[in-house]
């Protein structure tokens, strides 16, 4: 394609608005860019949609990191090794980091992320657990069997089959065992959820719930309350989607405004809160989880509504 | 003074009478009606050539003609417009070359993407907009997503990109310039999706 002579006409345009964009134009500079333009009308078409498309490019700005982050990032980038242990402290407790608890009693080894935070944990035997935001887990592969307790939050496991030593994740009374596969598990007060990506896992709802155990096999998502179970299937889309946060990102795709403004609340401290009347507007796109003042403006810009702050909150109304 | 006559103004009274538009003014309107119907009018094209890689160049010189015709007089609504000069550009090379699918070109009414659609929902636009440009960000080489990223994200000048990157700043121009291509393409030529 990029021997067609739209192609180089559009090449031409595109490398003038990046120099426009720069620091060195001058005079001599704008009358070269000046006769260019003249040249053809061609020029000027393609000149008008480079320049538009930079314009627009502006909106990238809402995936900048907050500022928490950023300083985390920077001290990370700007001190040498030894150094860096010294503030390791201060850069944990921004981001996030497995601890281990020597006081508690519950068997297994401890790791935890903030609100906000995300940790990924590599075993021996290749599998991974991604920890989500405000979550703790713990770990034991001690025994024969290899076991997990989500004690709060979600994690996605991609667990390397072995059937001498099955794969066990136990949330309270609940337990979720693999059978070759990857699949995630979110444990909330009130709310139980599993969702499989590959492979099959079987479900356990406890001895009170007084039921077999239920195979679930790619896409099925399934939801405990305390009361009541239900065993949904989702595109293998939405399911990817679902699993943004791994990237740190919050893909919406016709979600309403109320369900994602619920979702940012998970990852930061910063909350947001949106009014009644706007909780059913339809939001599309992808955000940074740790930005949730980016996603507001964006949200009022598109939406025609506006934001207020008072103190650690966000309304969105309008 | 302030009853002097002010063509950027009064545009709308010039519109409806016909008089020669203000290059500035259709600059604007082109960059607002005409490059968001690019990916229509790139399917249209694609699907009635035998050379797809054609289509650009088509699509370029339909630009041309609808920005010539624009500086006399802006036709609006301007997706009917584009979509005639599309088909008689189509048409010409028929006579000239036959290399044209003719169903395609004669089927242009049928279609119906001649319309014009003042439904089209602009919100779907900019909350899809962001998702384009964010995926066509993550595509780029790596030196020129580094270069895009420290500009539209991060906020550094070229020169400061330039230092980070340990690069001239001429090469910081080429990796933008690439971004910019880039960007162009995603935003117009892969146009917005509706969400299904």
């Amino acid at each position: 394609m990029s021997n067609t002579r739209a192609a180089e006409i559009r090449a031409a345009a595109s490398l003038w608005v990046a120099r426009k964009d720069g620091t060195n134009w001058d005079a001599e500079t704008q009358s070269a860019f000046d006769s260019w333009l003249a040249q053809s009308d061609a020029h000027m078409v393609a000149y008008l949609r480079a320049d538009a498309a930079w314009k627009r490019a502006d909106k990238l700005i809402v995936l900048r990191p907050t500022r928490a982050r950023r300083i985390a990032e920077t001290l990370k980038d700007a001190l040498p090794v030894i150094r860096r242990v010294a503030v390791a402290g201060v850069v944990l407790a921004v981001i996030g980091f497995a601890t281990v608890d020597y006081l508690n009693t519950p068997p297994g080894k401890l790791y935890t992320t903030p609100v906000g935070g995300r940790e990924t944990i590599t075993l021996v035997d290749g599998s991974q657990i991604a920890l989500n935001t405000d979550t703790a887990l713990r770990l034991d592969l001690s025994g024969k069997d290899r076991k997990v307790w989500l004690d709060k939050g979600e994690a996605y496991f991609h667990v390397t089959h072995n059937a001498q030593r099955p794969f066990r994740v136990y949330a309270g009374e609940r337990t979720v065992t693999d059978l070759g596969t990857k699949f995630s598990v979110r444990r909330e007060p009130a709310r139980f959820e599993v969702a499989v990506m590959e492979g099959k896992v079987a479900f356990d709802a406890g001895k009170a719930a007084n039921r077999k155990p239920i195979d679930m096999t790619p896409g099925d998502v399934l939801v405990a309350t305390a009361t009541t179970l239900s065993l949904t299937r989702k595109p293998p889309r939405a399911l990817a989607e679902s699993l943004g946060w791994q990237r740190g990102l919050l893909i919406f795709d016709n979600t309403t405004l109320a369900d994602a403004v619920a979702q940012f609340n998970r990852y930061n401290g910063e909350k947001l809160t949106v009014a009644k009347s706007a909780g059913h507007l339809p939001v599309v796109g992808t955000f940074r989880t740790n930005d949730a003042e980016a996603f507001a403006r964006v949200i009022a810009q598109v939406f025609g509504l506006h934001t207020a702050k008072t103190g650690n909150t966000i309304v969105i109304k309008q | 003074m302030a009853e002097t006559f002010d063509p950027g103004r009064e545009g709308e009274d010039m519109r409806l009478s016909g008089a020669a538009m203000s290059a500035a003014e259709v600059h604007l309107w082109f960059a607002r009606e005409v490059l968001p119907l690019e990916s229509v009018l790139m399917q249209y094209l694609r699907n009635s050539l035998r050379n797809t890689a054609e289509a650009e160049d088509i699509c370029q010189d339909v630009y041309v003609r609808v920005y010539q015709a624009a500086l006399k007089k802006i036709p609006e609504p301007a997706r009917p417009f584009l979509f005639t000069v599309a088909r008689n550009l189509l048409l010409n090379r028929v006579r000239h070359e036959a290399i044209v699918s003719i169903e395609a070109v004669a089927d242009l009414e049928a279609l119906n993407i001649a319309k014009d659609e003042p439904g089209a929902d602009r919100w779907v636009i900019a909350r899809e907009e962001l998702r384009l440009l964010q995926a066509a960000l993550d595509r780029l080489p790596r030196r020129c997503r580094q270069a895009v990223t420290l500009r539209k994200i991060e906020g550094l000048s070229h020169r400061e990109i330039a230092q980070r990157m340990g690069i001239s700043e001429k090469t910081v121009d080429r990796h933008l310039a690439d971004g910019v291509t880039a960007l162009a393409d995603a935003l117009f030529g892969e146009g917005v999706r509706r969400p299904r």
